[in-house]
């Protein structure tokens, strides 16, 4: 169901749009600047913690591929967090779902648990996002799809990372630069369909 | 306060408004457009950042207004079985600032659909009519392309040679030729080579997120230029609230608001009205008046209604070679008409053209492409991401939707834009007919992905974006079922037109921008052979 808009949300939400445009573009340079082990203001230790560990098992180190970590996915998203008040919401609720879980199973920290727990919890928390429970349950107070924010975030700080591109074999190819080589059309192609009749309606 | 009259008032500075404002001032009338948009400066097109795909997600240069949020968009209210995610750009050039440039016409039976198939309606015109429009607006806009396609009538050598077709346009081409199916490399309005001043395309691709060279035709690059060079007025930042009568019943001008909020009043013999197909209705609809009390030009109760999108669905395939989709120009490298004309033992009236498209970059591919099909996280998702990255092609039904009434725009009772106008709502289902073509569409399309080497297909399901906003001020011969005549002019105000996708009879199963442009030549031509009747 389409969300329902008020003219005062509409505004609200335009300005948050106006700040993100200004910005967007220089969170990788941003992240640069502070250096990517530096620890910022917009999350605690805490949090920053359980990010981090969140984020390296949705992406994790394997087959010549860095963990998320490990390209600065963190920093960036705590920038993106600075620069959109409702995402850092959003994303610390997913991590205090994770974190409460954690401690109900495991009475310890999301942050401390073992990989493999790490990962169940992750699992379930998925799930319950999708499927948002029943009132009364742990997840029943959650807004949205939680954990896809989170997993989006941090495919977006991995796949945003120059570090990252040439691992894949993708090149930016920027509109203001070089574009890249392509083999030039070559009619030939178009030979056998040439000689087709003609599969359109005459009108007079 | 009121300024000096003009000849031509244009509401609306895209696809149609460019055109007609351009054809115009051609002939020597005094034009003056409003557009609630600005310039954009092509420097700051997010296809020249590394951040661009997160543009798609999020931000200003998102396609769908309630995301985007722009000071100068408007909000757009879903409603229905289908709720659609309405999609435009509100700035010079409108929509075309952030289109594929994939750039088809009509074929001739879209003009004769109730002759031919017993549904919906006839136009008022013929494909033989528009065509020379339709090659006007090829040489104003640049295209790139090649003459010959068996699905379509003969047309002019193209101003400019194909895009490359790249191993994806080759491998998908090869599944068609090995099933027999037709396909065909498309029109494009993004110029190959040098043309009418503007640089080829460098094959960056991006296209959807603004052309910072202007290989890629908008209008700001097209017709604007020239249109300002006539002496053409553009006023930017004006956002018309409602169109103003005088005592006999003739448009006199338009209210709007400028950027700093003030009221204005621009005067003008006749009145274009440009604004889409939920932006015009809107305008009409909040027009109303003791001669029009359910809004302008709307004695026959059809402005708004009608309301028509193409039904998408995508398919994507996963081959085991890598086929770059993500390199080259995103405007359609090709396109199959093989199921265009109606057959009904497919069990649906009319048909559909499949869009063979090219993909964005990695990070759309890890959020789940064009099917909603993140690649998993965890464990595998390298693999899987290895598995899919630069190794899909997609497959697009664009279907032919017919006009039902109960498809329509209204005026909603709550919710406004930024100066308090009231905000279109939108409500919208697919009918039974479009949900079994889309049904159809997606069992060829897994077959031909499969002929042409997939071996994963995946499937996007029933999905309702509205890139293509028709039918909500039909033109036709009867002011009893219709809104304007053949001439695009309004059968209630004899100088106000309306000149864009509203006033589609029939969506046929194609892009609607090269349809639009040639109708706006067309109505510019009108008006101004009108020109002894405007006081």
């Amino acid at each position: 169901m389409a969300k329902e808009f008020s003219r005062r949300s509409f505004l609200q939400q335009s300005a948050k749009s106006s700040v993100l445009a200004l910005s967007v573009g220089s969170i990788w340079a941003e992240v640069q600047k502070a250096g990517s082990t530096k620890p910022r203001s917009i999350l605690s230790v805490a949090y920053r913690e359980k990010l981090r560990a969140a984020a390296d098992e949705i992406i994790p180190a394997a087959g010549g591929m860095p963990a998320a970590s490990q390209v600065g996915a963190v920093s960036y998203i705590e920038v993106v967090l600075a620069k959109v008040p409702e995402l850092k919401k959003q994303v610390q609720a997913a991590l205090n779902q994770l974190d409460t879980r954690a401690q109900s199973l495991f009475k310890q920290s999301f942050a401390k648990v073992s990989s493999a727990e790490r990962v169940e919890l992750l699992r379930a928390f998925q799930e319950q996002s999708e499927r948002p429970g029943p009132a009364g349950t742990l997840y029943a107070s959650i807004p949205t799809n939680l954990f896809a924010t989170l997993r989006d975030l941090v495919y977006e700080a991995y796949y945003t990372s120059p570090k990252v591109w040439p691992l894949l074999g993708y090149k930016l190819y920027p509109t203001n630069d070089a574009g890249p080589d392509m083999k030039p059309f070559d009619d030939t192609i178009l030979a056998e369909i040439r000689k087709r009749p003609k599969n359109y309606r005459e009108v007079k | 306060m009121a300024r000096e009259r003009a000849d031509v008032l244009v509401i609306g500075s895209g696809a149609a408004g460019g055109a007609v404002s351009k054809r115009l001032a051609d002939y020597g009338a005094k034009v003056v457009c409003l557009e609630q948009g600005d310039w954009v400066e092509p420097s700051r097109y997010p296809s020249t950042r590394p951040d661009w795909e997160v543009q798609l997600q999020r931000g200003p240069w998102n396609f769908n207004p309630n995301v985007r949020r722009r000071p100068e968009d408007y909000p757009v209210v879903s409603r229905g079985s289908h709720p659609p995610s309405v999609l435009m750009f509100n700035a010079v050039g409108g929509s075309t600032i952030h289109w594929t440039g994939h750039f088809p016409r009509f074929h001739p039976s879209d003009f004769r659909v109730r002759t031919l198939d017993g549904v919906a309606d006839d136009w008022p015109i013929s494909y033989q009519e528009l065509e020379p429009y339709y090659d006007a607006n090829d040489r104003e806009m640049g295209i790139s392309g090649i003459a010959g396609d068996p699905c379509n009538p003969p047309r002019k050598g193209r101003p400019t040679p194909p895009l490359p077709l790249g191993v994806l346009g080759e491998t998908i081409a090869r599944g068609f030729d090995k099933l027999g199916w037709y396909w065909w490399v498309s029109d494009n309005a993004i110029i190959s080579q040098e043309y009418d001043g503007r640089p080829g395309c460098t094959l960056h691709g991006k296209c959807m997120l603004g052309c910072p060279i202007a290989a890629k035709a908008s209008t700001d690059v097209t017709y604007w230029p020239k249109a300002l060079q006539k002496g053409t007025v553009l006023r930017t930042r004006a956002r018309v609230r409602e169109i103003t009568l005088d005592s006999s019943g003739r448009a006199r001008g338009a209210i709007y608001y400028d950027r700093a909020g003030k009221l204005h009043e621009e005067l003008a013999r006749v009145i274009v009205v440009c604004c889409n197909g939920v932006g015009t209705p809107r305008l009409l609809l909040n027009s109303k008046s003791k001669l029009f009390p359910n809004g302008l030009a709307n004695s026959s109760g059809l402005v708004g209604k009608n309301f028509m999108l193409h039904p998408f669905r995508m398919i994507e395939g996963v081959f085991e070679q890598p086929m770059y989709g993500w390199l080259g120009p995103f405007g359609i490298p090709a396109f199959s008409q093989h199921f265009y004309e109606t057959d009904l033992s497919r069990g649906f009236v009319r048909g559909y053209t499949f869009l063979l498209e090219r993909s964005f970059g990695p990070l759309h591919e890890a959020w789940g492409g064009f099917t909603s099909r993140p690649v998993p996280w965890g464990k595998d998702h390298h693999r899987i991401m290895r598995q899919r990255f630069g190794h899909v092609i997609r497959v697009t039904l664009l279907g032919e939707d017919l006009p039902e009434e109960h498809n329509r725009v209204e005026l909603d009772p709550s919710v406004t834009d930024g100066n308090g106008i009231p905000a279109p709502r939108v409500i919208y289902s697919y009918s039974e007919n479009s949900l079994r073509m889309q049904e159809h569409s997606a069992r060829t399309a897994k077959q031909v992905l499969e002929a042409a080497g997939a071996y994963q297909v995946f499937d996007s399901g029933i999905i309702q974006p509205a890139f293509h906003l028709m039918g909500t001020a039909r033109m036709g011969n009867d002011p009893k079922k219709s809104v304007i005549n053949r001439w695009h002019q309004a059968h209630d105000v004899k100088n106000l037109f309306i000149v864009d996708g509203s006033s589609f009879v029939t969506g046929a199963a194609v892009n609607p921008t090269s349809t639009i442009g040639a109708l706006a030549l067309r109505a510019g031509d009108a008006i101004w052979s009108q020109r002894r009747e405007w006081q």
